[in-house]
């Protein structure tokens, strides 16, 4: 063929741009968050989601002032940290009781996480559980 | 019986190897009777996996709890239907399902094609039974349906949330869906074996593919409205791992059915159709290792399972042979034509597959992203919501303007004059609809009012293909039935309009608002008024539950009574939404009791208001009329493909 | 009990079916897979050929009809799609290695007008609107294009 059709051009720059949008929204937005057992928390500090079994005494209210109030500890239950957190929004979700596993997002300073979403899990039977609050 | 039930999977496992080796040295060195063994021991392995499948359902349903998965997933207390679904209801018995739907498919894919394309059905047989035998190898070695134990009085029971006729029905066809993917995939693979890199795969297994994609897509939507009536957090798609397990290999799938008309038609892109089925393939079956490994958090992950490695060495291994394959056959598979226009319609094809297969690997980087940033930095990281709602724009925005565009191209190249002389009607009509909307009020969102217009544009260009083509067949019924799978792709894309208005409207244009609410107040949201009238409980010995009163007034006038309820057997916890459609705007009143305090009387309650939402689950039932469509048989092309494809000597 | 049995006729079942071409046919003449000659392959191939060419005409003249291919386009694009039609059918004329019946392309029972959309069940008739330019002669037939 003696001349290069214009259209593998037209389709090597739609890959291009396509590649690009991607590359731009990863480096600017950057929206992933950390997601932590207790014991990796050291050195964090800011947005972040910690996955946990819930320890009780489940204190407080979600929608109260002093929202609702649990501990955290490490799920493989290989290190003994655990995390105090204070969680304000929507109630969690039926799920959410002592004993069961969670990650809960929000923000973690200074030892303890101001929680605002939390998501149960169900344990190892292929069931589904109700997802975010 | 669960020793036949294990005799059974062994006697599989066997065959399927059998169809493996035999089928390779059959196919290799051109032996006839070989191969018609290999092919017999295929059609073997689905009777024993049925011997194997009746087993298990004979057990469940007479709750013979000697079984341990019986045990684990019933109770006596479960109506039959239930306990006939707990057989996909845990891992081994969904992998179970997982053989019997390919030896079946297999089995029925070969016989059908026994009499034509025979140097490339020999090779079918041995890619299938490979996969097959992994699958049984895996049931019988690793994660077996058939352990027993002294059986307990009663079992353990199925989780209330689902008992739900979708629940029910979504694996099922979700499997429909994953599995009948393999047969493309086989008989691509057999093409590049046998050096018969023609068309003829394709058109061998064009009917496959579009089943497969049908289920696929109809069991996701199943799978979501499960979600948003059950689960009730009022979505319908969380964008979790095990969600987009599905959504891969659909969107591949889609990817693909596209781009097979621009090889039957003009020769081109054979190569990225094999890669294109091997991708959707190994997705479907990454999807399994996915959702089973543990290895991603995910809201519906289960522990770390042992059979999340050796379906990652499957996937591994047979990305590499497909891979290998189609270097080793580059040479056959050179295009027979150029492309000619950057406006023609297999351009417009082109760009629709880089854009799903953009969206498809998105979706895949998002679901990877934790494991990799796990490896690489020591630290799990999630992606959350916004990404995905951000490229769900950026590339199905496009493609939705694109599903107008393309059919209105014609192929080879189109002239831009002729191009926008072709869309000047749809391009009014869908302006006029943007103006209308914005002074509707549908300005809020500007994503959304683009989708509302796209969509505009998709349905008005549908209009005139079908208004056009009528006219110069003479009748509609004649135009469809002589191009069924066009305009059942037509029909398709009016379904996937109304999807995206579905999506749109109820989340760019939803409403919600969550309020503490004492005896006697009142809060409004969207047009309706909600009052609290009270607290009042059921009880009965498997459920307790506690309802809100809420009286309603405005759009809908009447009463809503969320609950949250505690099941006794097994003890488990649940919400209970109300949900109130509005048909005459296709929406949904949307109402979550949150928090109910017993004393004072005072609830917290989340309404959402989620404009046409319900276009989301009618989509679901345009989508099967228009693949119904597509796929409708035609006595005549079976005829032609058989006296053409079979040798002469029979 | 009733397991041992069902197994065991299971398993017989299986075998028997997996050793039936060899028990049916000992010793047979030829055991090789039946697959298309050369002569064949190349008789399908053209017939696939004139198919993919009557096909795109058809779709050519259906899109001109309904208004996607303005008549500047059509007269430029269908001038071409004729004569790789007319030379595909003259391949298959000249191949005479295979049967009689493949030669005609199956003709849709169509009205005469108005035309049918490009039926993908069966390769259309060859046009009838009459041509713009007279046919190729013998001695100009281009080759089929090796693209």
């Amino acid at each position: 063929m003696p001349t290069r059709s214009p259209a593998r051009l037209v389709v090597a720059l739609a890959v291009a741009a396509v590649l690009a949008v991607f590359l731009v929204y990863t480096a600017i937005a950057g929206g992933s968050t950390p997601t932590l057992t207790p014991s990796q928390l050291q050195a964090h500090s800011g947005k972040l989601a910690i996955v946990g079994i819930v320890v009780g005494p489940v204190r407080g209210d979600s929608h109260g002032a002093n929202g609702l109030r649990f501990t955290l500890k490490d799920p493989t239950g290989a290190s003994a940290s655990r995390v105090r957190v204070v969680y304000r929004g929507t109630a969690p979700p039926p799920l959410f009781a002592v004993g069961r596993s969670v990650v809960v997002s929000g923000t973690y300073a200074a030892g303890r996480l101001a929680g605002n979403d939390i998501v149960t899990k169900c344990p190892s039977k292929y069931t589904t559980a109700s997802p975010k609050a | 019986m669960a020793d036949l039930g294990r005799a059974a999977l062994v006697v599989s496992l066997g065959l399927a190897v059998y169809a493996a080796v035999a089928g390779t040295v059959a196919a290799r060195d051109n032996r006839r009777r070989l191969a018609v063994s290999a092919r017999n021991a295929l059609f073997c392995c689905f009777g024993s996996t049925a011997v194997a499948s009746a087993v298990l359902a004979t057990a469940l349903v007479r709750h013979d709890f000697s079984f341990v998965y019986v045990a684990e997933h019933t109770n006596r207390a479960l109506p039959t239907s239930y306990s006939l679904s707990a057989f996909w209801g845990g891992q081994e018995g969904s992998l179970l399902l997982w053989l019997l739907v390919l030896t079946g498919y297999g089995a029925l894919a070969v016989g059908l094609n026994r009499k034509v394309l025979r140097e490339l059905t020999a090779w079918v047989v041995p890619v299938l039974g490979g996969t097959a035998a992994f699958f049984a190898f895996v049931l019988v070695a690793v994660s077996s349906p058939f352990d027993t134990q002294t059986a307990p009085f009663d079992g353990a029971g199925l989780t209330h949330s689902l008992r739900n006729p979708y629940m029910v029905a979504h694996p099922p066809m979700l499997y429909l869906g994953y599995v009948g993917l393999s047969v493309p995939f086989a008989f691509a693979a057999g093409a590049l074996l046998s050096g018969r890199t023609d068309e003829r795969w394709i058109v061998a297994t064009r009917r496959w593919t579009l089943a497969a994609w049908a289920f696929l897509g109809f069991g996701q939507l199943l799978g979501a409205h499960w979600a948003y009536t059950e689960v009730g957090w009022g979505g319908y798609y969380a964008w979790d791992p095990v969600e987009n397990a599905a959504l891969m290999p659909w969107l591949a799938a889609t990817a693909f059915l596209h781009s097979v008309m621009i090889q039957e038609r003009k020769g081109m892109l054979k190569v990225w159709n094999m890669v294109l089925v091997a991708l959707a393939f190994e997705l479907s079956v990454f999807g399994t290792f996915l959702t089973r490994s543990g290895v991603v958090n995910s809201i519906h992950s289960f522990a770390k399972s042992p059979i999340g490695g050796w379906f990652l060495a499957f996937v591994v291994i047979s990305s590499l042979f497909s891979l290998t394959l189609i270097m080793w056959r580059l040479p056959l598979l050179k295009a027979r034509t150029k492309l000619e226009s950057a406006l023609s319609r297999e351009a417009t094809f082109l760009y629709n597959n880089l854009l799903l297969v953009a969206l498809c690997l998105t979706v895949l980087w998002g679901v990877l992203f934790p494991i990799v940033t796990q490896v690489v930095k020591g630290e799990t990281r999630t992606i959350g919501r916004p990404y995905y709602d951000f490229f769900l724009r950026v590339f199905g925005l496009p493609l939705l303007l694109l599903m107008g565009i393309g059919p209105l191209i014609a192929w080879r190249k189109t002239s831009a004059r002729a191009l926008v002389r072709t869309l000047a009607w749809p391009i009014a009509a869908s302006v006029a609809c943007g103006a209308a909307l914005v002074a509707a009020g549908a300005g809020s969102s500007r994503p959304g009012l683009i989708a509302y217009t796209f969509c505009a544009f998709v349905l008005a260009t549908i209009l005139v293909e079908l208004v056009r083509g009528t006219r110069a067949a003479g009748s509609l019924f004649t135009l469809v039935s002589r191009n069924r799978r066009r305009y059942g792709g037509y029909v398709v894309h009016a379904a996937i309009v109304l999807l995206a208005l579905g999506i749109a409207g109820s989340s760019a244009y939803s409403h919600t608002v969550e309020r503490p609410l004492r005896l006697g107040q009142s809060m409004t949201v969207a047009g309706y008024t909600l009052t609290n009238e009270g607290v009042h409980h059921t009880v009965s010995p498997s459920v307790t539950r506690t309802f809100v009163d809420l009286r309603v007034s405005g759009r809908f006038n009447g009463t809503v009574k969320p609950a949250q309820a505690e099941y006794a057997i097994p003890p488990e916890p649940a919400q209970e939404v109300s949900i109130k459609t509005d048909w005459s705007r296709a929406q949904d009143l949307y109402v979550i009791a949150d928090e109910l305090h017993q004393k004072t009387g005072l609830v917290y309650v989340k309404v959402l208001v989620k404009p046409l939402v319900n276009l989301i689950w009618i989509a679901g039932f345009v989508f099967l009329l228009g693949s119904a469509v597509a796929l409708w048989p035609d006595a005549r092309e079976q005829r032609r493909l058989v006296t053409r494809l079979a040798p002469a000597r029979a | 009990m009733t397991a041992i049995v069902l197994g065991l006729l299971l398993a017989a079942g299986v075998v028997v079916l997996v050793a039936l071409p060899f028990l049916r046919e000992p010793a047979p003449a030829d055991d090789r897979l039946d697959a298309p000659t050369a002569a064949d392959e190349r008789r399908l191939a053209l017939v696939e050929e004139r198919d993919r060419a009557l096909a795109a005409l058809k779709e050519l003249e259906f899109d001109h009809r309904t208004g996607k291919v303005d008549d500047d386009d059509y007269l430029a694009l269908v001038g071409p799609l004729r004569r790789s039609a007319a030379a595909a059918l003259r391949a298959l004329d000249a191949d005479r290695s295979y049967g009689a019946q493949m030669t005609e392309p199956e003709t849709p029972d169509l009205p005469p007008e108005p035309a049918p959309p490009p039926d993908e069940g069966t390769p259309p008739a060859p046009p009838t609107v009459p041509e713009p330019y007279p046919p190729p002669d013998e001695a100009t037939i281009p080759s089929i294009p090796q693209e």
